[in-house]
């Protein structure tokens, strides 16, 4: 067997699979060997761990077994594709959707993951030397339920979230202090508008006029406090 | 500096991993930390604070990188992207030198995130020696391959792991990270003399040393980097010491039940004095930066403790950095 036969192998052997392997063409003659549930072992514990770990209070919705067999069923459909743990499981939001669970559920799971994602975002945090941008950690999300205020609570799992609309921003400041609040239409407004190169404040008056018609909030106070919370640079 | 002048490379004395737990007290620290080895990809996909911690490190005490995906044994391509933020992190913490296994941890693209052997066998030594001449182009630093441990011999052997690892390193031109702690482990799990696997290895190579602790599950002692280093791994490392005749830069691994830093650095302290009593000398430096760069804590001053989000505790727990 060559070396690429080989590898193929081992990993139909270790990775999470729908019929677990007894027999393998690299050990003919018996069974595989009782050791390499070693590997078995340490592959799939470092993989269900990483999702543990990222998504703490999503599996707080799950029963043990449930939970067991829903990262498995991840874990079949997508094996990790990248040498960073954490960044390795980024399908697993958007395949939380495909089952069937409470749609509080997947807004729990993106919510933890936007967490995660602005703590560790590459971008760097600093005033614009050329102009005011948007944070570029910023992330906005739309529920459909109160996210927010279940996670403070620590969302328990016998009391689901109020089913109510609610947008959040996530974004970590120059500082490395991560933030998530609560975004008003003028904010998004704001945040859409400098992320543009060479965007100016006068520029948006106009299209507020014409997107939020109601709003009477003056802009450069809404600039002010964004700049002052770093989420406009 | 040559490639294969491994036994010029600076000797640090014993340092200690970078990890998680003590971002915090090492920002304070007055304990003789000599050097911190750094797992790459704890950084090399994360800004923020993983990163300024990293800043902070790399501006007060030497840095060498110990990766565990470069995947250097597997039969998919070089992941370009890998070896690019790789160096990045080598660039940015002024590396001495960089390593990793002799195993492969990813095929058809998917990732094992753990370390598997490679059949001892002569196409998997040309293969790994073209990829490693490959990388060292691109990346031009030292470059040091480990014996990982393992549990299973895997079929296809056409050679013994002594002359396998002589063959690669022949073959690559690159040096060595001795593991001290996997030839114990795998000599007990595979039933040979560890003294006589070292005396067989390409000591000339050795630029560095791994000590750890680990497992004993009963029917087979597994390498988790976990609890103090036990006597008998003491003894060998003196051992190897002795064999390669010259001190080597020798790291303490902690990976699981992390303690507090000090008991990391007792350990190391202790590797340090084990050289010092064989009379080889401690340090060397062929390197007039080697050595603590500074001990100005100010210039951990914008390293700030992050006040985090409010799931943020369990990023402790997260496997991130």
């Amino acid at each position: 067997m060559n070396l690429r036969a080989f590898q193929e192998e081992i990993k139909e052997l270790v990775f999470f699979s729908e019929h677990e392997p007894v027999r393998s063409a690299l050990w003919k003659e018996s069974s595989i060997p009782a050791r390499l549930g070693v590997y078995r072992h340490n592959t799939r514990s470092n993989w269900t761990d990483t999702l543990d770990y990222d998504f703490p209070l999503t599996k707080k919705q799950f029963a043990d077994e449930a939970w067991g067999n829903l990262q498995r069923r991840y874990f079949i459909k997508h094996p990790p594709q990248h040498w960073e743990l954490n960044t390795s499981i980024t399908p697993f939001v958007r395949f939380l959707k495909t089952q069937k669970v409470q749609p509080y559920i997947a807004e729990l799971a993106d919510y933890e993951w936007n967490d995660l994602k602005i703590f560790i975002d590459r971008a760097t945090v600093s005033p614009g030397e050329l102009g005011h941008r948007t944070n570029p950690t910023a992330v906005i999300r739309a529920y459909q339920h109160q996210i927010f205020f279940w996670v403070d609570a620590g969302a328990p799992s016998a009391q689901s979230p109020k089913q109510k609309p609610e947008v959040l921003i996530f974004y970590r400041d120059s500082k490395n202090t991560c933030h998530i609040q609560e975004a008003d239409p003028l904010m998004i407004l704001l945040l859409e508008h400098f992320k543009k190169s060479g965007a100016r404040l006068e520029d948006l008056e106009p299209i507020r006029r014409r997107m939020l018609p109601a709003n009477k909030v003056p802009l450069q106070t809404a600039f002010e406090t964004l700049r002052k919370n770093e989420l406009i640079l | 500096m040559p490639h294969s002048d491994f036994e010029h490379l600076p000797v640090l004395g014993a340092g200690i991993g970078l990890r998680k737990q003590h971002f915090s007290e090492l920002k304070k620290t007055d304990l003789p930390v000599r050097w911190l080895e750094i797992v790459p990809e704890n950084f090399m996909n994360f800004g923020g604070y993983p990163q300024a911690v990293l800043d902070g490190c790399a501006r007060r005490w030497p840095i060498v990188s110990h990766g565990v995906n470069l995947s250097i044994g597997s039969v998919d391509p070089l992941n370009e992207e890998y070896v690019d933020r790789l160096r990045a992190v080598l660039e940015r913490t002024k590396a001495l030198w960089y390593s990793d296994h002799l195993c492969f941890t990813s095929v058809g693209g998917e990732y094992f995130h753990d370390l598997l052997p490679l059949p001892f066998s002569n196409e998997a030594v040309e293969h790994v020696a073209s990829r490693v001449k490959r990388l060292q182009k691109k990346i031009p630093l030292p470059f040091l391959l480990e014996n990982p441990s393992y549990y299973v011999k895997m079929p296809g052997a056409e050679m013994s792991e002594a002359d396998f690892f002589n063959k690669v390193l022949d073959a690559a031109d690159c040096g060595m990270l001795l593991d001290v702690n996997n030839v114990y482990v795998n000599s007990k799990n595979h039933g040979f003399d560890a003294k006589e696997f070292i005396r067989r290895l390409p000591l000339h190579r050795v630029g560095q040393i791994h000590m750890a602790g680990h497992f004993d599950r009963g029917d087979v002692i597994i390498d988790t980097h976990e609890g103090p280093i036990i006597d008998p791994v003491w003894d060998l490392y003196k051992f190897t010491i002795e064999a390669i005749g010259r001190p080597v830069s020798t790291l303490i691994e902690w990976d699981t039940n992390v303690p507090k830093l000090a008991d990391v650095v007792a350990e190391a302290t202790h590797a340090q004095g084990i050289v010092e009593k064989l009379g080889l000398g401690s340090a060397r430096s062929s390197k007039s930066d080697v050595g603590p760069r500074t001990s100005d804590l100010g210039l951990w001053a914008d390293v700030l403790e992050p006040s985090r989000s409010p799931l943020a505790e369990r990023r402790e727990a997260a496997g991130v950095a």
